[in-house]
């Protein structure tokens, strides 16, 4: 069996999830191949790499991390930052932001915690 | 000769009285005038010539000691002036040496002040420099310090007072 590049495997699980397979039948089939074929140590790298193609085609994955729960209107507005209806949110509470949000999309992030606030003022130092 | 001494013997025989009369023994003068011609004749062959000689010689010899004396004398006054002349190229010399070491003794001490001078505003400048670069250092340190103090007291104010509802509003401008 020739091996596959990451590149074609995210194509196919983009167009699949595009075209309105569901989801966990996609990330099974990637899962199986890449057991198969022995290269479980890529699975972050092709998870990214399918990431970024669906945020080609506007199906936008972001990693949410927020001090408390995130509300709806609060999803909304990312959505509308985002620019993309679809947007699938993996979200992260922890505590240790003490506040804010941080929005990270393929290629893009939105860091607006009181951690990296405070992180920024003392690499303000002389 | 002989007619002399006849006549000598006659005429004293004619006189022998004069003479007799006065004391005198003419024989015996004439004796003796004899010697005395003889002595003188001796005299005059031997004694006089050396005598003459050793006169000449000594006033060759006191010409010779006055002549060198005069040129002793010239020579003296002659290195009298020499030494006249060599005193006052040796004051004027010294006079230079003095003038010229005063003058270097002058340059050296504004030479002197100078390089004091710049040795002091340099150090100076070194002292202000450092100075300059302690006040920079401790105010970067407070401004460091400052810094650390007013985020840990940030942290603490704000992790006590931010909960939800604050936080939701931090979310919304962060977003908007």
């Amino acid at each position: 069996m020739d091996k596959l590049s990451r590149r074609k495997l995210a194509l196919y699980a983009a167009n699949q999830v595009v075209d309105g397979a569901i989801s966990a039948t996609v990330i099974a089939e990637i899962a199986a191949y890449l057991t198969e074929s022995g290269r479980v140590r890529e699975a972050e790298l092709v998870v990214r790499a399918i990431e970024d193609e669906l945020a080609a085609r506007s199906v936008v994955v972001a990693d949410v991390t927020t001090a408390y729960a995130l509300t709806d209107a609060e999803k909304a507005d990312i959505r509308t930052l985002i620019g993309s209806n679809s947007v699938y949110f993996r979200e992260t509470v922890d505590q240790q932001i003490i506040g804010g949000v941080r929005v990270k999309t393929p290629g893009k992030m939105l860091d607006a915690t009181v951690r990296t606030k405070l992180q920024a003022l003392k690499r303000a130092k002389l | 000769m002989p007619t002399a001494l006849t006549y000598v013997a006659n005429t004293s025989a004619e006189n022998s009285g004069l003479f007799e009369s006065l004391g005198i023994d003419w024989k015996l003068l004439v004796l003796q005038s004899i010697a005395f011609l003889l002595l003188l004749w001796l005299l005059s062959k031997f004694v006089y010539p050396v005598l003459n000689k050793m006169i000449d010689t000594r006033e060759a010899e006191l010409e010779a000691g006055q002549k060198a004396a005069k040129e002793a004398q010239d020579e003296a006054a002659r290195a009298e002036e020499k030494i006249k002349s060599l005193m006052r190229d040796a004051q004027k010399e010294a006079s230079d040496i003095v003038m010229t070491a005063k003058t270097e003794a002058t340059n050296m001490i504004a030479a002197s002040e100078e390089k004091a001078k710049s040795s002091a505003e340099r150090i100076v400048a070194e002292a202000q420099e450092s100075i300059a670069k302690d006040v920079l250092a401790a105010k970067k340190a407070l401004h460091n310090e400052t810094i650390d103090l007013v985020a840990l007291a940030t942290e603490k104010v704000v992790g006590k007072t931010i909960n939800a509802k604050v936080d939701k509003t931090l979310i919304k401008e962060a977003l908007n």
